[in-house]
């Protein structure tokens, strides 16, 4: 059987990881980009079951990623989890507005990540 | 010659024409006081009856006789009336807010109302003009006989003409009976004599027209070429001497009688209805005086070349153009002198006779209770009769002085010597609309000093003996003691006796006016009344009017106001009132309504004192009007500070909207850098967590992943601490608070440590580093400081560098006594108004490219200054950017660095 | 605004400085330096000055008196016409 493919685009090596990691071991396959215009790369090239956008991003800002992925006809649909470290309220708000599925604030528990994606893969 | 029935009936049928005019302006005014007869061309031509026959005639005599000297007596009034704005303005509103009747009416009611300076002004003022008006007398039989002479122009030039009396006293009688029918027609002064003024105006444009034809045909026919006007000028036209004591004396006078003659009062003050009419005769009316002037010269140069010695250059205007044979230019002559006579002798009469009826018949009148016992119109009818009985007195008595003096030379100089007696009003004008503490008494010590001084040194000694003052005492003093003596008084000789009357006159007036002022206390009345003139400007208030309470029964009120003003305007009066209530005791503004009405047709004295007789108490607020005072110096000082402190409050406005700006963006500036810590923060935080979970969850790890995890731990929480030290220091960074120890060593060194520190980073972002170097190099400070700055430089050139082959150049070197070092990149470079704004505190760049900005640049400025040097932005344009820090060398003993 | 009061302020600088300038050039001892036998076109100095003088303070109170028009508000005394009032 296939696994359920994820994406993850975060700049900080860490974090990077320490995601990659948590996902892996609960059976979602995983691509990573450090930055926007790599995300968009991958994005175009395969198919994904969810997003996980970090927004700090060097170059293209991770809204304006979340922008492009909604105005792709083909991505529309596609779940993405918003991931950020300044959690204030108004960032929160421009991720939804721009269509963010879900908004994960750094520091996450791990748990709450994996069930989120879970949930959003229907996995 | 021209034919007698000839010059009478032309005369005739100019006076007819004045009388068509008058009347038709009557008219007109019944229907509604507008369009031309209120126009400032009409006002200025009305303000024109300046130039009398004294004008007329006796400018070119004057030019003949004494040169340029003429010219003062139209200098002055262009001084004044060009400078309206300083005087005349102020003057032109009071009289015009407070319905002024006339000079005496002025200066009482500012005076607190006072009777007796009414009656003083009116009788110095009658004792001036009377034989001013003989003056014209004299000059309308004269011109009249000259230009009738059977034996011809030439002889009547040249002789002394018996004066005709006959024809003067049905000219007399002709003016009485024209000045009656226009100008007593109501006894509101305020109703102003629209069909007088218009005739009037008619007859400025005739004198003006008459001279300057009478000009033109002299500079254009009678001298061969207009170049050759002046080639007979005398010499004296140039002689320095004449623009001494007496020029300056003449301009004054001159100056001073454009504003206090009764005649000129009446048509500036008086007369006026609008703003509009005085700014416009601020430069018409001296456009008038210089037309007129423009050819006494010429006329008076030629009357003196061409016509036989001896004759009388005060008719050279007639005679010249007579002699020529050009018979119709005499005859407009003539009738240009005819009309500035004239003009003057009506104007003038009106003028008196209703000062005379204010302040002297009035007074007199109510004293003996004859206005209270009086009813219905009786009182209307007795001012009116009153009004016109003073015409017919104030014209016969200037035919009286005519027919005495007639055969004496002493008319010649009555212009001047009636300037210099009117003068003496000008100190009390002018002090009662400026100086809030001249007072009555002051106003009639200078007033009467002034005057005794006048007819002593002047008005007595021109009849030459004949009148009170005999030739011996002229020209000794009284019982020989010669420091009395009038020409001379206390031995000053060196003036002429007109500059000399002046003089004395005027000081003395002026320092009883001002001594007496200070000494007396002015009554709360005229207190008030100082108020209200000197500040007319301002708005007034409603507590000015309830500064005077008084009380009194509106019937007996309103039978007063119907016996002065008559049954209409009563009843107007008091029709507001009494549909209002049904009261039977006035109010106060009632009453003070009444008595302005009042005041109006009888001037402020005398409905003062009509207004007393129906008042049953009054009393007059001393707090109240101290207060008001008080008030009014308080606005006026306020004013001022005011118009002084608007551009420093602007000033201060600005700097206040510049910090207001700066702390807004400071306080932006704090939300970002927040924004930016909690990111700081959050980012190894989240590491942390995360894997520090999954080394709690996952205990199945190999000791190598277990291993890499906890490293991974650890170096995010030295993370975390050195970015807190950041922040730390970033507030404790303030000059002076950190230990600091000062060490000479060799910026390279610091320079090479902190690219050794950043190499990781550098080897990860893929970055190449370059290096050039200077040498022999020392300066003194915190060697690690200076280390972190660089590491700070050189990592953010690392991070902010998204170039494809990305590069980071470190260069040094000596630059004279400073040593200067520059970290350059190849990135995207610093926007131009951000270059500032990278060193200040909390500021983090606004495009947000990646972490770690916010707290570096400041902290190393701050640190590069510790050293004295400085760490700024290049200005080059090339590509990315590139930071320089200055540092001063530090010198050994030798000298060396 | 600001050109608004400085046209006021210089309007009354104008309207106050006419009276003075022109009684200091007809008076003693500036108008002496004219007082000289030369001529202008045949007219002498000294009448040539006194009327150039005077048709200058004409044209100069002219242009007070339009400036007076336009700016009633120039004078902060006057900023009321007390006219009104009744």
């Amino acid at each position: 059987m296939f696994k359920t493919r994820v994406l993850i685009v975060e700049d900080e090596p860490n974090i990077m990881e320490s995601l990659s990691f948590i996902l892996q071991r609960a059976d979602f396959d995983i691509d990573t980009a450090p930055d926007g215009v790599e995300a968009l790369r991958q994005l175009r090239r395969h198919t994904y079951s969810a997003l996980i956008l970090d927004l700090m991003l060097p170059g293209i800002s991770g809204l304006d990623v979340l922008r492009s992925v909604r105005s792709d006809k083909a991505l529309e649909a596609l779940p993405v989890i918003v991931l950020s470290a300044k959690g204030q309220a108004a960032d929160r708000k421009a991720a939804e507005t721009t269509g963010a599925t879900a908004f994960i604030t750094k520091p996450f528990s791990n748990a709450e990540v994996i069930d989120r994606v879970r949930e959003l893969t229907g996995g | 010659m021209l034919p007698v029935n000839l010059v009478v009936l032309v005369c005739l049928a100019y006076v007819s024409l004045l009388f068509l005019v008058a009347f038709a302006g009557d008219r007109k005014a019944s229907r509604g006081p507008s369009g031309w007869l209120s126009s400032p061309l009409v006002y200025t031509l009305s303000i024109s009856i300046y130039c009398t026959s004294w004008t007329f005639f006796g400018a070119v005599g004057s030019a003949a006789r004494s040169g340029a000297e003429f010219v003062t007596i139209y200098l002055g009034p262009v001084v004044v009336f060009a400078g309206w704005w300083l005087f005349l303005r102020k003057l032109v509103t009071v009289g015009r807010v407070y319905n002024t009747t006339s000079i005496a009416d002025l200066i009482s009611a500012r005076f607190g109302k006072s009777p007796a300076l009414g009656a003083l002004i009116t009788i110095m003022a009658l004792i001036g003009t009377t034989p001013y008006i003989a003056l014209q007398l004299k000059a309308l039989t004269s011109s009249f006989q000259v230009i009738t002479f059977p034996a011809g122009a030439v002889v009547a030039a040249s002789v002394e003409l018996e004066p005709d009396f006959v024809t003067a006293f049905w000219v007399a009688i002709g003016l009485c009976v024209f000045s009656i029918l226009f100008g007593v027609r109501n006894i509101n002064v305020n109703e102003h004599h629209h069909g007088v003024i218009a005739a009037i105006a008619v007859e400025a444009l005739v004198k003006l027209s008459a001279l300057l034809a009478v000009g033109l045909w002299v500079v254009f026919a009678l001298a061969d070429t207009s170049a050759t006007v002046f080639e007979n000028a005398p010499v004296s036209l140039a002689n320095p001497d004449s623009f001494g004591t007496r020029w300056v004396a003449l301009c004054f006078l001159a100056g001073a009688a454009v504003i206090c003659l009764p005649r000129q009062f009446q048509v500036t003050v008086v007369e006026n209805t609008s703003d509009r009419q005085l700014r416009t005769a601020s430069w018409l009316f001296p456009l008038y005086l210089f037309l007129i002037c423009l050819f006494i010269l010429p006329i008076a140069i030629a009357g003196l070349r061409f016509l036989p010695e001896g004759s009388d250059p005060d008719l050279f205007v007639l005679t010249l153009p007579l002699t020529a044979g050009q018979d119709a230019i005499a005859l407009l002559a003539f009738l240009g002198g005819f009309s500035s006579a004239t003009s003057m002798v009506i104007v003038s009469s009106i003028a008196l006779s209703t000062m005379i009826s204010n302040h002297i018949v009035m007074p007199i009148a109510v004293g003996l209770g004859m206005v209270a016992s009086a009813g219905g119109q009786t009182t209307r009818g007795f001012i009116l009769r009153v009004r016109r009985t003073s015409i017919c007195v104030i014209i016969m008595l200037g035919f009286v002085y005519f027919w005495l003096s007639g055969t004496s030379g002493a008319l010649a100089a009555i212009g001047l010597i009636s300037f210099c007696g009117v003068a003496q009003f000008l100190p009390s004008l002018v002090g009662g609309l400026y100086w809030r503490r001249a007072t009555q008494a002051g106003a009639i010590t200078g007033l009467s000093a002034g005057f005794i001084i006048w007819c002593y040194t002047l008005f007595l000694p021109s009849f030459e003996g004949a009148f009170l003052l005999s030739a011996e005492v002229i020209e000794n003093g009284p019982f020989g003691w010669f420091w009395l003596k009038p020409h001379a008084l206390f031995g000053l000789t060196e003036f002429d006796p007109l500059v000399h009357a002046l003089f004395w006159s005027m000081s003395i007036n002026i320092a009883l006016f001002i001594g007496v002022s200070l000494l007396t206390e002015p009554t709360p009345l005229a207190q008030l009344q100082a108020t209200l003139f000197i500040d007319v400007f301002r708005r007034q208030t409603e507590s000015e009017l309830s500064v005077i309470r008084r009380t009194a029964r509106i019937s007996e009120l309103r039978q007063l106001a119907g016996r002065i003003l008559g049954p209409e305007e009563t009843i107007l009066l008091f029709q507001a009132e009494e549909t209002h209530e049904r009261s039977s005791i006035a109010s106060d503004e009632l009453i003070s309504l009444v008595e302005a009405r009042l005041a109006a047709n009888v001037g402020a004295a005398s409905a003062r004192s009509l207004v007393s007789q129906v008042v049953t108490s009054e009393t007059i607020g001393v707090e109240e009007l101290k207060r008001l005072a008080g008030e009014a110096e308080q606005i006026r000082a306020y004013s001022a500070e005011l118009e002084r402190k608007s551009q420093q409050i602007e000033a201060t406005a600005a700097e206040l909207a510049k910090a207001n700006r700066q702390l807004r963006e400071i306080d932006i500036q704090k939300d970002e850098f927040l924004s930016q810590v909690s990111h700081e923060v959050r980012t190894p935080m989240t590491s942390i967590r995360s894997f520090s979970e999954i080394l709690l969850e996952h205990r199945d790890l190999d000791e190598a992943r277990k291993l890499h995890f906890l490293g991974i731990i650890q170096s995010e929480s030295f993370r975390l601490t050195r970015l807190l030290d950041g922040i730390l220091d970033l507030n404790t960074q303030d000059p002076g608070e950190q230990t600091w120890e000062n060490e000479a060593f060799d910026p390279e060194a610091a320079i090479d440590h902190a690219i050794e520190t950043c190499e990781p980073l550098a080897r990860a972002a893929g970055v190449k580093i370059r290096r050039r170097r200077a040498r022999n190099v020392r300066v003194i400070g915190s060697r690690d400081r200076l280390t972190q700055v660089f590491i700070n430089l050189i990592s953010n050139a690392i991070k902010h560098n998204p170039n494809k082959g990305p590069e980071v150049m470190v260069s040094s070197l000596r630059r004279g006594a400073s040593y200067e070092a520059r970290v350059k990149d190849n990135g995207p470079g610093i926007a131009a108004d951000n270059r500032e704004n990278i060193f200040i505190k909390f500021y983090r760049g606004r495009d947000a490219l990646a972490s770690g900005v916010g707290l570096g640049l400041p902290i190393s400025r701050q640190i590069v200054k510790r050293f004295g040097g400085e760490l700024c932005l290049s200005e080059g344009k090339a590509v990315g950017a590139e930071f320089i820090v200055r540092l001063p060398m530090y010198r050994t003993k030798a000298g060396e660095a | 605004m600001g050109t608004r009061r400085s046209d006021g302020q210089g309007f009354r600088d104008l309207a106050v400085m006419l009276p003075i300038s022109a009684a200091l050039l007809l008076m003693p001892p500036l108008i002496r330096i004219f007082a000289t036998p030369g001529t202008l076109g045949g007219i002498p100095w000294i009448v040539v000055y006194i009327f150039a003088v005077w048709a200058a303070a004409i044209l100069v109170a002219i242009a007070v008196a339009r400036h007076a028009h336009q700016a009633p508000g120039g004078d902060p005394e006057a900023r009321s016409d007390p006219t009104e009032r009744r």
